[in-house]
């Protein structure tokens, strides 16, 4: 998990001829003509985990924006008739020392956790292929300032620093996000920096910088094509690794609070009755345990059909 | 070679440089050292200042950087507000457990890993290499807490009553029997529970780097020329293979005690992940920052190490 | 009388400082420091309690075996020395209890015992206040030397030192003269009349080895390593895993039964359960959150001790904004106490109808049983409240860390809501709350807990002269409860000597409280140990005389 999934520091990500050791393909097979977007489909397809990681995560996240209307009860809603329940018919998740539905809880805290992910995938990608692509593109001055920035960044350790912000503000659902995605952008940088590096000399990019199409051009037509690939790759590992993480703060006490549901504080929270209850603690874990599984097949699905030196 | 060295240790000494000021400051932000002492009724206000003044607390924060930064070129990390005793003394204990535990879960996760991860890239799609890429992954998507608590549970207390002989512990470090027999106990359920992750990493890390070396054209060369696939596999692409997995396992070093954080609390190891945790919960600020220091100082050096064992094995790689 | 010495702002939230990892619970355990504030009143009576919880330490080591008992305990102190500041913890004191003697225990019913002392304290003379008492025959440390008064006069000086770090010198300031006349008696005058003199005798100052400690540094002598007069005597403190006591074979009194104690420190609750689970520790004091109850008492070959405990949650109103008695009395008949001691604490624990705890005999009335749940007349009061022109929307506000009271604001809503009465509810983490919103008056309907100790008095909580002003910052009379009558007598009552006459006073200040409702008592917090069946002689005590008070009288059966 989380904890000792070093990154892969700056010497590694760095020297650009180890990455993704896992992309080239030894498969040989005709070329027959077909646009990019079917071939990367195609190719996607044919990872079925991947495909069945991406139908879950988009039954997922339909599920946690229907959530308030398709819910059976409220997260709140306490009932002390129907405390401690296994689950059963009424209560398909059981229902907590409450009685508080478990399915409800599961499915309001899924808001969270998933919203969590979400946003950390999005603004670390963001930030993280913006500053990529400038360190990359420019160079110099430039890349050394950045880069350096962002070894810095990669240098500290994760959990600690979380630890050590966790401290420092209220802890909401939008601080935490806030706060993974400070720990989790240096990654993406790196990474795009390493691509573009290898774009930035090719013909077509020289090319056009002699004809003096601006910068800002060159990057957006050129350059971010070459690196989506490994980013969208790298971002569905960022939106595992931040459910992760946020179910990590939670069990030290510095995740989002209660009385709002995540699944690692719910899951946090059940874990000294794990014995008598244990469908409190199950169904939050699986949750977390699924959803990071199934970004994380998505992921490896991606990278496969992205992979530009892989052939059919 | 020599001037690459030295060049990525006069960066490593720039990024300590920035990180001691980032560590300092963003300890500094938090609450204060002495609110403890500050609601403890009847402490005059002379014995408050007093142990401002001890440990430097009434100067100006650049003031307090410097003195704190320069006691640490010196050795000196401070002392703490705690233990009212000094800092190195107290880190220094925890060193060998965090050692042992990161070491431990390091040597099984590479025994199991590297096979395994090469096999799979041999037997690309076999029945044995999906079912490896499947536990790598949920592997990877485990909450660590929520697995140590299952170990706990399974072979901590259910173990024990099934059997009616104690097999694993599922806290501390010893039971003050000694031994290593009891070590072992202590040690082999937090050891699952790090290795768990570690072994999904460098599966798939290894798996990686084997079947991007069995695509290479020398392979492919070495294979026309009529060697043996075993002579191929051993000779040629093994070596190379291995090469990126030294390098990950060397940089996981440097990330030790930063990864040892939860399953140090959950397993009560007594490590330093579990001292980072107790000194920021207890605001033993001078603790944490000579803890986060040396996880920088840790992750640098071996960053290096990852560069120069690299070089040494792999001939091809020059550094400029 | 001594009033307003306490500390800065007088508040007692030990906050964050004492913060637990996966507070999941939200639950704190008291802190001497909670205690010594009660101290630290002088003559009040009451500490307010804020949240979060234990540090921790690592676990591991020591002992095994025979006749040694292991501990699992969720917190490691940093310093043994309970006299210093940062000594206060009560790992601090569980840890050393079995070491260092104090001359008066206290009692597991709140009482206070003799220890140390030939029989009871005398109050020699009251004006000026002159107590005396004398030390059992035949004391001895566990070096063998034995202990007198010049051992009494030696603690006496470190306390008074003022190069001394120590957490409270309340009322020992006010010692005029501390007199030796002979190796067993010790008399002390004091300038002022001190009521809680009994604190001073307490667990809080244990009676010190002159010879061992005499020259050293009294604020890093004691920090690792202990020498007392108890049953037990220090072996060995491995940092971040255990601390270990062994049989003191010179005790002056009966010799334990157990060879050794250890203390083995795990930070995690659900690690400290397992290791009871699972054998490898033999008792536990697990932290106070109710729902460990049921597993702990699922554990097959051990048993789980419980009783009400000395923190007592509340309902405050702040009078200034909720004026209406109506109103008061309609949110005190719409709630159903029973429903929720017996919902969210399993109903170990009954409703709590006062502000003094049945424990704090003779004093205890239940003045507030007369609000029982009736939501027809709570409907009634209600309207006839807003006929009266009150705004029957109330904000609710607790410490945001604490999840049993942020649950009980959750019943709360729920039960006023079927009676007419809006609750908005509006937290903050507990910093904010008891330094903030609770002094500035920032709050409508609050809840919190107080400390109760042995002595009852509670004049700083309620005493209208103690509301927090700029003059008067530590006050602590949250409440803005104005009774010029009430006032009056509770300033009468710190000054009554006479129990029985005291005694009347409080049950007349406790009923009138009851009809002007500034506060809606909730209950006591359980208090719980859990262990093997086969040890016996844990008795919960709930004081800062902690859980190890006596145990030297331990046995494995």
């Amino acid at each position: 998990m989380v904890e000792q999934r070093g990154d892969p520091g700056p010497a590694f990500q760095g020297d650009g001829d180890v990455q993704s050791p896992e992309a080239a393909g030894e498969e040989y097979g005709k070329v027959e003509g077909r646009t990019q977007r079917e071939i990367i489909w195609r190719r996607f397809k044919r990872h079925r985990l991947a495909m069945a990681g991406g139908v879950v995560l988009i039954l997922l996240y339909v599920a946690a924006i229907a959530t308030p209307w398709a819910a059976p009860y409220e997260y709140d809603e306490i009932d002390f008739a129907a405390f401690n329940q296994a689950p059963s018919i009424e209560h398909p998740m059981g229902t907590d020392r409450l009685g508080r539905d478990e399915m409800t809880r599961v499915l309001y805290g899924g808001r969270v956790s998933l919203l969590v992910g979400l946003g950390v995938g999005v603004f670390s990608t963001l930030i993280g292929t913006a500053v990529g692509i400038f360190s990359g593109y420019y160079g110099r001055l430039v890349d050394v300032g950045m880069m350096g920035f962002v070894d810095f960044l990669l240098t500290l350790p994760h959990v600690a620093l979380l630890l050590v912000l966790g401290k420092l503000f209220k802890l909401t659902p939008i601080t935490i996000t806030a706060v993974i995605v400070l720990l989790l952008w240096p990654r993406m940088a790196r990474l795009v920096r390493g691509q573009v590096l290898a774009v930035r000399n090719q013909e077509y990019v020289q090319a056009a910088k002699a004809i003096g199409v601006p910068d800002r051009k060159i990057m957006v037509r050129h350059i971010l094509p070459n690196v989506i690939g490994v980013v969208v790759v790298e971002a569905t590992l960022i939106v595992a690794l931040a459910i992760i993480l946020e179910s990590a703060a939670s069990y030290l006490g510095l995740g989002i609070q209660p009385p709002t549901p995540s699944w690692g504080n719910m899951l946090t929270d059940a874990r000294d009755t794990m014995t008598q209850q244990p469908w409190l603690t199950y169904f939050p874990g699986l949750m977390i345990v699924i959803t990071a599984l199934c970004v994380n097949f998505l992921g490896d699905g991606l990278r496969d059909a992205l992979d530009p030196k892989a052939v059919e | 070679m020599i001037a690459y060295i030295v060049r990525k240790l006069l960066f490593g000494l720039v990024i300590l440089f920035f990180s001691s000021i980032v560590i300092f400051g963003l300890v500094a932000l938090g609450p204060d050292p002495l609110t403890q002492l500050r609601q403890t009724p009847n402490i005059r206000g002379e014995d408050i200042e007093r142990i401002e003044r001890a440990y430097g607390l009434d100067k100006s924060l650049p003031v307090q950087y410097a003195i704190w930064a320069s006691g640490m070129l010196r050795g000196d990390f401070g002392e703490s507000f705690q233990q009212r005793a000094p800092v190195a003394g107290i880190i220094a204990p925890r060193i060998g457990p965090t050692a042992l535990l990161m070491g431990a879960s390091l040597i099984v996760s590479v025994m199991i890993a590297v096979p395994f991860g090469i096999y799979s890239a041999i037997k690309k799609y076999s029945i044995l290499d999906n079912a490896g890429t499947f536990l790598s992954f949920l592997g990877f998507s485990m909450p660590i807490f929520w697995l140590a608590l299952i170990l706990q549970l399974v072979f901590g207390i259910y173990l024990t009553s099934w059997a009616g002989v104690r097999v694993f512990y599922v806290s501390g470090m010893s039971s003050g029997a000694g031994g290593f027999v009891d070590l072992l106990q202590h040690l082999t359920l937090p050891v699952i529970a790090l290795a768990t992750i570690q072994v999904a990493e460098f599966n798939r890390f290894q798996r990686g780097a084997m079947l991007e070396v069995l695509s290479s054209d020398y392979l492919r060369t070495a294979r026309a020329k009529g060697l043996s696939r075993r002579t191929v596999y051993l000779k040629h692409a093994l070596r190379n293979a291995l090469l990126p997995t030294v390098t990950l396992v060397a940089l996981s070093m440097g990330t030790a005690f930063g990864g040892a954080i939860i399953t140090e609390t959950v397993f009560a190891w007594p490590g330093l992940g579990l001292l980072l945790a107790d000194s920021l919960f207890t605001a033993d600020y001078n603790v944490v920052r000579a803890l986060l220091m040396i996880g920088v100082a840790l992750v640098i050096f071996f960053n290096l190490v990852a560069d120069i064992a690299y070089s040494l094995v792999d001939p091809r790689v020059t550094y400029e | 009388m001594k009033m307003g010495h306490l500390g800065r702002g007088g508040l007692v939230n030990a906050g964050k400082a004492g913060a637990t990892k996966g507070a999941s619970a939200g639950v704190r355990r008291i802190s001497r420091r909670d205690f010594l504030k009660v101290g630290g009143a002088g003559i009040a009576g009451a500490a307010l309690l804020g949240v979060a919880g234990c540090g921790g330490g690592g676990g591991g080591g020591g002992g095994g075996g025979g006749n040694t008992l292991i501990v699992g305990y969720d917190q490691e102190p940093g310093i043994l020395n309970r006299f210093l500041a940062s000594g206060t913890a009560l790992a601090v004191t569980s840890v050393t209890a079995g070491i260092l003697q104090p001359v008066l225990d206290i009692t597991p019913d709140l009482g206070y015992a003799p220890l140390l002392c030939d029989g009871e304290p005398r109050v020699a003379s009251e004006d000026p206040q002159v107590i005396e008492y004398t030390f059992k025959e035949g004391l001895t440390f566990s070096d063998g030397e034995p202990l007198t008064s010049a051992d009494a006069r030696y603690t006496y000086e470190q306390i008074i030192n003022p190069d001394n770090e120590i957490a409270s010198r309340i009322g020992w300031e006010d010692i005029e003269d501390f007199e030796t006349p002979d190796e067993r008696t010790v008399r002390m005058t004091f300038a002022r009349p001190y009521a809680p003199w009994r604190d001073l005798l307490g667990p809080n100052y244990p009676i010190l080895p002159r010879h061992v400690y005499e020259g050293q540094d009294f604020n890093t002598a004691l920090n690792n390593e202990v020498v007392g007069s108890g049953p037990f005597k220090f072996r060995e403190w491995r940092k971040g895993q255990s601390l270990t006591i062994e049989r003191n074979d010179n005790y002056w009194g009966e010799r334990p039964a157990l060879d050794a104690v250890t203390f083995r420190f795990i930070p995690d609750s659900n690690t400290l359960i397992a290791s009871l689970e699972s054998g490898e520790a033999q008792f536990i004091y697990p932290p106070p959150d109710i729902g460990l109850l049921e597993r702990l008492e699922g554990i097959d070959g051990s048993q789980v001790l419980y009783k009400a405990g000395v923190v007592w949650e509340h309902i405050a109103f702040n009078l200034a904004e909720v004026d209406n008695l109506a109103l008061r009395q309609a949110i005190a008949y719409g709630i159903n106490r029973q429903q929720i001691v017996d919902e969210l604490l399993q109903g170990i624990v009954n409703p709590l109808q006062s502000w003094v705890v049945p424990e704090q005999e003779p004093f205890y009335t239940p003045a507030w049983e007369r609000y029982s749940y009736d939501p027809d007349r709570a409907r009634e009061l209600a309207r006839q409240a807003e006929s009266e022109g009150a705004n029957l929307t109330v904000r609710f506000s607790t410490t945001a860390d604490n999840r049993l009271r942020e649950t009980l604001q959750e019943v709360v809503q729920q039960q006023l809501g079927d009676v007419g009465i809006t609750i908005e509810i509006e937290n903050t983490d507990s910093d904010t709350f008891f330094a903030e919103w609770t002094v500035d008056g920032n709050f409508q309907m609050g809840e919190w807990a107080w400390l109760a100790t042995p002595d009852p008095s509670q004049t700083i909580l309620f005493s209208q002269d103690q509301i927090p002003t700029e003059d008067n910052p530590s006050g602590q009379n949250y409440y803005r409860y104005e009774n010029e009558e009430v006032t009056d007598l509770l300033v009468q009552s710190d000054r009554t000597l006479d129990e029985a006459q005291r005694a009347d006073l409080f049950r007349w200040i406790q009923e009138q409280m009851a009809e002007d409702l500034p506060l809606l008592p909730m209950y006591q917090r359980p208090e719980y140990y859990a262990f093997s069946e086969s040890l016996q002689g844990p008795d919960v005590n709930p004081s800062l005389a902690s859980p190890f008070w006596n145990v030297g009288t331990w046995r494995f059966a």
